[in-house]
């Protein structure tokens, strides 16, 4: 068989996988919406949903506001869409910063990048900025140059000592953050600690637009460039003996993952281990080939991400489990496995 | 002839260098390479072989002199077009994930798409050229890292050859290759090299092999060339010796005439 055959086979493959995908994560959805305390059937949430996308259209106003209504278009719809994104977008950091930095244990949260989100967010808070995402970004750039610098002293380590870095950098930012809410408010207190622990929040569609805009944009954009991700995968000299500008490139890796990571962290808090398990699943799936797995992964992570909130959500109803936990119990043993592995072929 | 590569004046050291007197890794490093010859360069271990060869494909820069590749200063040429005119045969490779060993030769490609970088009909027919060339067609589809230590060097040659260099520098081709497949890769590239006016650079330890394919012979010593010439020139036992430090006897290859190493060991000394 030729190799353009071959390839031919491998695109047809990608192209059901994406579709498949699309459609799962739009029935993963669905079944979200109708989720909860209240049960709404599923032809309901359609029409509900319908009738939502005509009224933002103009076609056709609602004169009656029913609360199913109310449910789905400003409760459980927003939601969702939130828990899609953040999905995405931590999905994508990872499958990025795993062939960047050429570890299969890489996590914008177990690397301590989420972590440096989160203290500049709270920074930002107590100096009353009003626009936390991009504080968050800059402390997610932060964090993240520092991994890279600590990566690339070492030249090409163990993974595990990267890891041990991340416990490092995670340990101090942790404190760093316990300091400042020691001289926060009892009530600010509780609800940084509640956002810190991971929930995927709801907020209005002008907000959530933004961060889609911020998140597809950032997902386009390493897209466009996903082929040099596998000539870094191969190390750094052997990149620029096939071609690459290493340095700009890696720049530009860091701005767009901190980009996702510190807009994601900045509204729904730490939420760990996304990042690590679906890149591995997409990989599994499609193999290394990342023209084909940052889009697979993105969708992958908005399904995986939709499923854990709606779990967080509905487990204990009507009160809530951040979701942070939820990923973290699922991710947990995971990560031990991938440890396992990591030790058997890097040795 | 106007050499293909020209290399003036190198200078390289790594870290911070804080005692002058200290030697230089590279010191006022100066040779070229004629276009479409075999190269052969040798030199005792820790000589700076293979950071010349990372000086070369313009990953390390030097800290003065200058490279010129077809009379244009490498430090004014983009990556892209240095991986255009030379490829690099590594000495070692670790991937940390599963590539196809077809993925492996067709990033090879990568210096001439840009973008996304979906491969054309173009791309596909060079790679399997490539994988002919270098006898690793049959397990196209296995995972790289799942090949032994030969076959991985294959297929980077592959990859190296995909990239349609004007040269390829090859750093110890052979140090992971059987007896059979020493002969059939350079006997390959040899013949490749002639065919299509491939310039070869060859850095190795191997001297026999040098004094058997290449055309001409640089020896590196102390951070500048010690001596230069056709293998016959260069491969002399005193030259050995002032290099390498190593007592030999050179003999001749009875079939092709080119010199040949014989190892003196201590009790054959007198």
């Amino acid at each position: 068989m030729g190799l353009d055959t071959l390839h031919a086979h491998r695109i047809s493959k990608w192209r059901w996988g994406i579709f498949g995908l699309l459609s799962l994560m739009g029935f993963v959805g669905l079944v979200a919406m109708c989720m909860g305390t209240v049960h709404i059937s599923v032809s309901e949430v359609m029409q509900i949903l319908w009738r939502g996308i005509l009224q933002v259209v103009g076609v056709e106003s609602i004169e009656t506001i029913r609360t199913h209504e109310i449910i789905v278009l400003e409760l459980r719809g927003p939601r969702v869409l939130m828990a899609m994104l953040v999905g995405m977008a931590l999905a994508v950091a990872g499958a990025t910063f795993q062939s960047m930095l050429r570890n299969p244990l890489a996590d914008p949260y177990l690397l301590g990048i989420s972590s440096g989100a989160a203290c500049g967010a709270v920074i930002a808070l107590m100096l009353g900025w009003s626009f936390l995402p991009l504080a968050a970004s800059v402390g997610a750039l932060l964090s993240a140059t520092v991994v890279v610098i600590i990566a690339h002293r070492s030249g090409s380590m163990h993974p595990h000592t990267l890891v041990l870095a991340g416990v490092v950098v995670n340990a101090f930012l942790a404190s760093v953050i316990a300091v400042l809410i020691a001289f926060s408010s009892a009530d600010a207190t509780r609800g940084i600690i509640f956002w810190l622990m991971g929930n995927v929040s709801t907020q209005s569609i002008t907000v959530l637009s933004m961060i889609a805009m911020c998140v597809l944009g950032s997902i386009a954009l390493l897209f466009w460039k996903a082929r040099n991700l596998d000539l870094l995968a191969q190390g750094e000299s052997v990149a620029k003996q096939l071609g690459l500008e290493v340095e700009g490139y890696k720049w530009f890796l860091l701005v767009v993952t901190s980009l996702l990571t510190g807009v994601v962290v900045a509204y729904n808090g730490l939420i760990g281990f996304v990042g690590l398990i679906v890149p591995h699943i997409g990989r599994f799936l499609f193999g290394s080939d990342n023209r084909f797995l940052i889009p697979i992964a993105a969708l992958l992570g908005a399904i995986v991400m939709v499923v854990a909130d709606t779990l967080a959500r509905t487990i204990i109803a009507p009160s809530e489990l951040p979701v942070g936990a939820i990923t973290a119990l699922a991710g947990g043993p995971f990560f031990l496995l991938l440890l396992r592995r990591a030790r058997h072929s890097f040795t | 002839m106007k050499p293909i590569l020209r290399v003036e004046n190198l200078r390289f050291y790594y870290g911070p260098r804080t005692v002058t007197s200290e030697p230089l890794l590279l010191d006022d490093l100066s040779f070229h390479v004629l276009p479409g010859e075999i190269l052969g360069i040798i030199g005792p271990n820790g000589c700076g072989k293979s950071t010349l060869i990372n000086l070369l494909s313009k990953v390390l820069m030097p800290h003065e002199g200058q490279m010129f590749v077809h009379d244009k200063p490498l430090k004014d040429m983009k990556q892209q077009d240095v991986a255009r005119a030379m490829a690099v045969l590594p000495q070692d490779i670790s991937v940390s994930f599963h590539y196809s060993v077809e993925e492996m030769v067709l990033m090879g490609r990568a210096p001439y798409r840009n973008g996304l970088g979906w491969e054309t009909s173009v791309d596909y027919e060079i790679a399997e050229e490539v994988l002919d060339l270098t006898c690793t067609r049959e397990f196209a589809g296995r995972w790289f890292l799942e090949l032994s230590g030969g076959e991985k060097c294959r297929v980077l040659l592959a990859r190296a050859l995909a990239q349609q260099p004007d040269m390829l520098l090859l750093d110890e081709p052979t140090a992971n290759l059987d007896l059979q497949y020493q002969t059939r890769m350079l006997d390959m590239l040899a013949g490749f090299a002639r065919q299509h006016g491939t310039t070869v650079c060859i850095v190795t330890h191997d001297l026999n092999l040098v004094g058997e394919y290449c055309d001409r012979v640089v020896v590196l010593k102390d951070g500048r060339v010690h001596r230069e010439g056709s293998p016959v020139e260069v491969i002399q036992a005193e030259t050995i010796a002032e290099v390498y430090g190593a007592q030999v006897h050179i003999g001749t290859n009875p079939h092709s005439g080119a010199p040949h190493v014989f190892l003196k060991a201590e009790a054959m000394r007198e």
